[in-house]
């Protein structure tokens, strides 16, 4: 039980400023970075900009089917999670390209699973889009609905 | 949102930091810190490989997909728990609205898992010796897989159990 509990608390007296070459406490650096991290998606990344236009066109989509607020709160959830996977995918692949400039099977291991992530969170949010926006959208159109 | 933010109020070190806005790498390469500094890096300089094509990019997460399917025990008990929720789902005929919740459940699970191994590949090819910082990497991300975890159990309990109970109790009665 006591070598439990110090194998659940280990981690958390690791301080990681001892590792880090610039630490910040300060909330509103904090947002610049993350700010500077979107920027960077949406300049260097063409996937992004894809994807923002994408997200648009769902919202806009939805607000033109009048959908109920709780399935515009879906569309939004799934909408971020694939934002998410996406910026943590770059985020992944910057830290293999930073442990390692050669090529190497543990490297093509953590950026195509990073993709996988990618993938699979834009799987999902076809299923969802199509479970949510879906039934309103055959609606619209006169045929008949699940 | 972001759980790693650790607000230490009253900090001396804020200060001198707010003043540092560029930062020299080992290199002589200098790093902006500003709003506008991340976006002028460029990737490419500093990969061995580069992939424009959509159909490449296809391609690797689908080699990533069966890694993880082939490799993680994690990812074979997410397929497993995927199967049992999707059956039990048809069994109880849920709403057409509640399949969003429960995709969006899963899908969060199987993201995670995936984020996490990843991470963790990261780590052992920075490197393979123990190392502190290994260990939070490592540490934090199956924390997030964990979260993902709980999230769905709670969802499985707000959405099948009361129809579970349902259909059992209608069966027995």
């Amino acid at each position: 039980m006591r070598d439990y509990i110090e194998l659940l608390t280990s981690t958390m007296k690791i301080d990681p400023d001892d590792y880090s070459p610039l630490t910040s406490r300060n909330r509103r650096l904090s947002f610049a970075y993350a700010v500077a991290g979107w920027l960077y998606m949406l300049r260097r990344q063409k996937n992004t900009r894809i994807q923002m236009v994408a997200s648009i066109m769902v919202m806009l989509l939805a607000l033109a089917l009048q959908v109920d607020a709780v399935r515009l709160a879906l569309l939004v959830i799934v909408i971020t999670i694939v934002w998410m996977a996406e910026f943590l995918n770059a985020a992944v692949e910057a830290a293999v390209n930073l442990a390692t400039t050669e090529l190497h099977p543990m490297a093509k291991v953590g950026k195509d699973v990073a993709a996988a992530a990618v993938l699979l969170g834009v799987v999902a949010s076809i299923i969802v889009g199509v479970l949510v926006l879906g039934p309103p959208l055959l609606f619209r159109l006169g045929l008949p609905g699940p | 949102m972001s759980a790693e933010e650790q607000p230490k109020a009253g900090n001396a070190e804020i200060d001198a930091e707010e003043e540092k806005d560029v930062l020299i790498t080992p290199e002589g390469e200098e790093l902006d810190l500003s709003v506008l500094g991340t976006m002028k890096i460029d990737a490419g300089k500093h990969t061995p490989t580069t992939n424009s094509s959509r159909l490449k990019s296809l391609k690797f997460a689908v080699a990533g997909l069966l890694y993880v399917l082939a490799r993680e025990q994690s990812i074979r008990f997410a397929s497993i728990v995927t199967v049992v929720v999707v059956l039990l789902g048809l069994w109880l005929e849920i709403p057409v609205f509640y399949w969003a919740f429960l995709t969006l459940a899963l899908g969060s699970i199987w993201i995670t898992e995936c984020l996490n191994t990843a991470i963790e590949a990261a780590i052992n090819l920075a490197s393979s010796d123990p190392h502190p910082m290994a260990k939070i990497g490592k540490d934090v991300a199956s924390a997030a897989a964990l979260v993902s975890t709980i999230v769905f159990v709670i969802i499985v309990i707000l959405i099948l159990l009361p129809r579970i109970i349902d259909r059992l109790s209608s069966l027995s009665g």
